[in-house]
């Protein structure tokens, strides 16, 4: 809850009493008691509107009566609400008689069909022979764009798509035209919608006139059977409907249901259209056996048969530490669970790691920190009712959408601060009194941090004596801060004193904060000093200012939290009890030099994906038999012995953790395509294969397994409730993590004068969501940016091929100019695999410099 | 799409302008307005570039101009005929006065001659019964309009 405290008002509806809080309008308080109002422009995550006009109830406060529309007028205390009383009713229908004049009935065909409000509204106010006659608009439907579809004829001009673009989403893509009896919606200028396609508009129209062109099946969505699962691209792990017809998915769609998910009936263009990864011709289809160079299908049992005797001859002839496998971020944790115990029980090998601890070991530690220092961080839903969000290095419209969207709802309406830390001028609007940007020059994450917290103890905004009390190395990090006084900082990021002062100011205060961290500090090569000078700077809130505070580790993909979570680490056992097992050396380097003499990679790209493609690629090509499954041909499946087609996320049963740590369920909404099997059944048969299988094996059997492996997980499952995990009480002293004296950002050399910055693009994650037809439509190509001054200097502009070269490695790619990348740098997103963007690091952790020079 | 650029002398007009409200969003009809007036015509362009001085979205600039009748997507004469058709002209014989001004300017009412002179419109009300009937060309209001006082005007203007 926010820090704000609202009144409790009594009020009756109907003669029921209940309890509100201040503020709220009656229509949401009817809506929460079950009291059904006719109403069609109101969304509760929307300020309030009145345009349709049809939500009349009477009210009476100290005896006077009013008729008021409930969708704007707030409760006050002692409120009697009537609802459909005779008088409203002759009101209601009255407004809803005039939209269906215009509304075509072609309902038959209608996307809205059998759940349309209009629809329900008429049924409701029982409007069944309406007065007038129908007058159709007959305007042709607009297709301009590949994804939204307007069908005008069909709007009733209740603004909710214009105001969800604009309130939820920021992107003020859509407005009115016109007026009167040819009002309409529309872009400026009518040019074809681009915009950030998260398809907000078409949950929330009440009618068909804005449909998902995407979809398999037009018409009569009723029709369709729903399966709410968890989204498989981002770790903000949306909560998705996906709809199926005849055994297919035709399409997802949001469901605004109270309580369902984290995200509120929120989607991005990712969640929403990128269901083109399900049903797809490029999927593997049969096992493949790599003979001689080419791959050949063989039957399950043959590829099962086989890795099974590969596995038990390796630990054999090697022992169990030869065998080695990399748990996938996009596996649901029971598939994790089993591949780890698999390895572990039946194997005997610890060499177990998932690709983001194999980068960044340090993510885990950053998290069990934070649970030390008593940050236990608040569920992921509450962020809406921050008073202040620090926005550290993420580029939230791109990296963690829905996550924006609660944002905005917060400055809408809890009037969230809002501080953004990034080294380009990342695209955030909101409504936010207070926004504070600090764009700070590329690299210098660890002296914005840092610099924030000696403000902090300098100007007094804590209580420093209480912070000193509570943690012994108080004076260490007052000492470990000296060097960044107001002169260095601005030297080293670029940024005036009083803007970090005014970020610490807001940060400092008696708040609900929330900081989200992006992956880009990963890039920097200081991501573990940057996550300790953010724990410290929570650390200091936490215990020398009042409120709380929350932060998450940065996570990528929609089970990288649940990956750790479930052991596939050396460190550590499932529920991070701490691992007896070889620690091993770097992972990939033990493949290189043949310690690993059998890998089994589940569902991964290291070759496309990780930040040392170099070690990797070798790495592979040295390991003598190497195992992936996935659901598509990637470059790594390129490099294997075997590779087992497995199931995305639509045909397949579990659970994912997301980046704060709800569980929750992944369920399957179709049989899986093909001869695919889930990875939890190839793990299954592969037990069976060894001649060892596993005692327990079906899905609750496996989750209560889990549970007593991971008391964390007690009570989480089967995750249909998205319940965070919470960890133990620790009983460790809280500490400061004190940063050794830094070698500050050096300076860029003189042969490559930019940076590299390069993460997800705002379409793109992973390597499936280039086989979405959908996103590839809306995001066909990769485009580079940088800012005009550069481009000048280089000659080059918008639309050029340019070649940017490391050196190590270099890539062609389109450029486009932005004021959005500041100067000095170069933005690349990392989706294409044309453009193999990791390639270019030389294997050295930090910031990659390179040339950018104009291509032919 | 091409940007659109402002002169110097009404860059300094939009400073004073924008000058005179607490909130910039409201200085949304005044600009709208200088455009039209200076263009004859709001284009796209236009509108984006308007959009950037008041930090909104084109599409909220659009919706606006879109709004108001007086705003004009395709680019009038340099003279613009409002021909008032409410009931007190109309009463007093508009509508042959309205088609007279069309014969002659030899264009139908909402067209604009080839030489783009002149632009004929219809208006609800131009609020000046007392002269009905009347027209309005440009800021100027011409009552008690007959034939013969029409073709006069007409010809007075360069």
């Amino acid at each position: 809850m926010s820090t704000v405290e609202k009144k409790i008002l009594n009020v009756k509806i109907n003669g029921e009493e209940t309890t509100v809080p201040e503020g709220t309008v009656v229509l949401e308080v009817c809506k929460q008691n079950n009291v059904e109002v006719s109403n069609l422009c109101y969304n509760r995550k929307l300020k309030p509107f009145a345009a349709c006009r049809t939500c009349m109830v009477e009210t009476v406060v100290d005896g006077k009566k009013e008729l008021v529309y409930s969708c704007t007028h707030p409760v006050a205390e002692g409120m009697e609400i009537r609802t459909a009383t005779e008088e409203t009713d002759r009101y209601n229908k009255a407004c809803l008689e005039m939209l269906l004049v215009e509304h075509p009935l072609d309902c038959p065909i209608c996307d809205k069909s059998g759940v349309c409000p209009l629809q329900d509204n008429t049924d409701l106010l029982q409007l069944y022979d309406g007065r007038f006659e129908t007058q159709r608009r007959n305007e042709p439907s607009i297709k301009t764009n590949p994804i939204i579809e307007f069908y005008l004829n069909r709007c009733i001009m209740c603004g909710l798509c214009v105001r969800a673009c604009d309130e939820i989403q920021g992107a003020k893509a859509l407005d009115f035209h016109k007026r009167g009896m040819s009002v309409g919606i529309g872009t400026a200028n009518d040019e074809p919608l681009d915009c950030e396609f998260c398809g907000q508009c078409i949950t929330v129209c009440p009618t068909g006139a804005l449909m998902d062109m995407t979809s398999g099946a037009r018409g009569l969505a009723a029709m369709f059977t729903e399966t709410h699962s968890t989204c498989n691209f981002c770790s903000w792990g949306c909560t998705v409907k996906l709809e199926t017809k005849k055994g297919e998915v035709i399409r997802i769609e949001a469901d605004e249901n109270y309580n369902v998910g984290i995200n509120e009936g929120n989607l991005c263009a990712k969640g929403r259209f990128g269901h083109g990864i399900i049903h797809n011709e490029q999927r593997i289809e049969n096992p493949l056996m790599n003979v001689g160079g080419d791959f050949q299908e063989v039957t399950w049992d043959e590829a099962l048969n086989t890795i099974a005797d590969r596995m038990q001859a390796t630990v054999n002839r090697s022992g169990p530490d030869s065998l080695a496998a990399i748990g996938s971020e996009k596996l649901t944790n029971e598939e994790n669970y089993l591949l780890q115990k698999l390895f572990r029980e039946t194997l005997g090998s610890n060499q177990l790691n998932n690709l983001a601890n194999i980068r960044a070991p340090y993510l885990n530690q950053f998290m069990l920190n934070c649970f030390d220092n008593g940050i236990s961080s608040k569920p992921i839903t509450q962020l809406q009712e921050a008073d202040v969000v620090l926005v550290f290095n993420s580029d939230l419209p791109s990296e963690y959408p829905v996550g924006g969207n609660s944002v905005r709802f917060g400055t809408v309406f809890n009037n969230t601060d809002i501080l953004i830390a990034n080294p380009r001028r990342v695209v955030f609007d909101s409504e936010a009194k207070v926004d504070v940007r600090m764009t700070f020059k590329h690299g210098s994450d660890l002296a914005v941090a840092s610099r924030l917290a000696k403000i902090m103890i300098d100007n007094g905004l804590i209580d420093a004596s209480k912070a000193k009390s509570s943690i012994a190395n108080f004076d260490e990090l007052v000492q470990s801060l000296s060097s960044y006084t107001a002169d260095n900082t601005e030297k080293l990021t670029g940024l005036p004193d009083d803007v970090l002062t005014r970020a610490a100011e807001r940060f400092a205060r008696d708040a609900d904060r929330f900081v989200l961290v992006g992956n880009d500090i990963l890039d920097t090569g200081q991501g573990e000093e940057i996550l300790n000078a953010l724990l410290n700077l929570c650390t200091l809130v936490n215990f020398g200012s009042t409120g709380s505070v929350s932060i998450y580790p940065p996570r990528e993909h929609c089970n990288s939290q649940g990956v750790n979570d479930m052991g596939l680490e050396p460190e550590f056992l499932p529920g991070y009890q701490p691992s007896k097992g070889e620690k091993g050396r770097d992972f990939f380097e033990n493949c290189k030099d043949g310690t690993t003499k059998f890998l089994y990679i589940a569902g991964e790209d290291p070759v496309g994906s990780f930040y040392r493609p170099q070690l990797v690629t070798e790495a592979l090509r040295t390991v003598p038999f190497l195992i992936v499954t996935d659901v598509y041909m990637t470059e790594t499946a390129k490099m294997a012995d075997l590779i087992l087609p497995s199931s995305t996320y639509a045909e397949k049963d579990g659970t994912y953790t997301n980046m704060s740590r709800h569980v929750q369920a992944v369920t399957s909404a179709i049989l899986p395509q093909g001869t695919s099997k889930p990875d939890f059944d190839i793990l299954i048969e592969l037990a069976e294969a060894l001649g060892k299988p596993f005692q327990k094996s079906t899905l609750p059997e496996i989750q209560q397994e889990i549970e007593e492996a991971a008391p964390v997980y007690k009570g989480t499952f089967p995750g249909k409730d998205s319940k965070q995990w919470v960890p133990p009480k620790s009983d460790k002293k809280p500490e400061f993590k004190i940063n050794p004296a830094s070698n500050d950002a050096e300076a860029a050399q003189e042969s490559f004068p930019f940076t590299l910055q390069t993460n997800n693009h705002m379409f793109h994650i992973g390597s499936y969501s280039q086989h979405a037809k959908a996103l590839v439509d809306i995001g066909p190509e990769c485009i580079a940016e940088i800012h005009p001054e550069d481009a000048k200097g280089l000659g080059v502009a918008s639309g050029d091929q340019v070649v940017i070269e490391s050196s190590s490695s270099k890539v062609q790619v389109k450029i486009k100019t932005t004021r959005v990348t500041s100067q000095g740098m170069v933005y690349v997103p990392k989706n294409w695999p044309e453009v193999p963007v990791n390639n270019l690091r030389n294997g050295e952790e930090g910031l990659v410099q390179v040339k950018v020079s104009k291509s032919g | 799409m091409q940007e659109y650029k402002f002169t110097e002398e009404q860059e300094k007009e939009i400073s004073r302008i924008l000058a005179k409200y607490p909130v910039k969003t409201s200085a949304l009809l005044p600009l709208l307005t200088l455009v039209q007036r200076a263009d004859r015509v709001v284009s796209p362009e236009a509108m984006v570039a308007i959009s950037k001085k008041l930090d909104v979205s084109p599409a909220y600039v659009q919706s606006v101009m879109s709004f108001y009748t007086m705003y004009h997507t395709e680019k009038v004469g340099k003279y613009m005929i409002l021909f008032c058709i409410n009931i007190s002209c109309q009463l007093n014989g508009c509508d042959k006065l309205l088609e007279h001004t069309a014969r002659k300017l030899n264009i139908k009412v909402g067209e604009t001659t080839s030489d783009e002179k002149f632009t004929l419109h219809r208006e609800e009300c131009l609020a000046a019964c007392t002269e009905a009937p009347m027209m309005r060309v440009n800021d100027t209001y011409y009552g008690n309009l007959t034939e013969q006082r029409i073709d006069q005007i007409l010809e007075s203007l360069d």
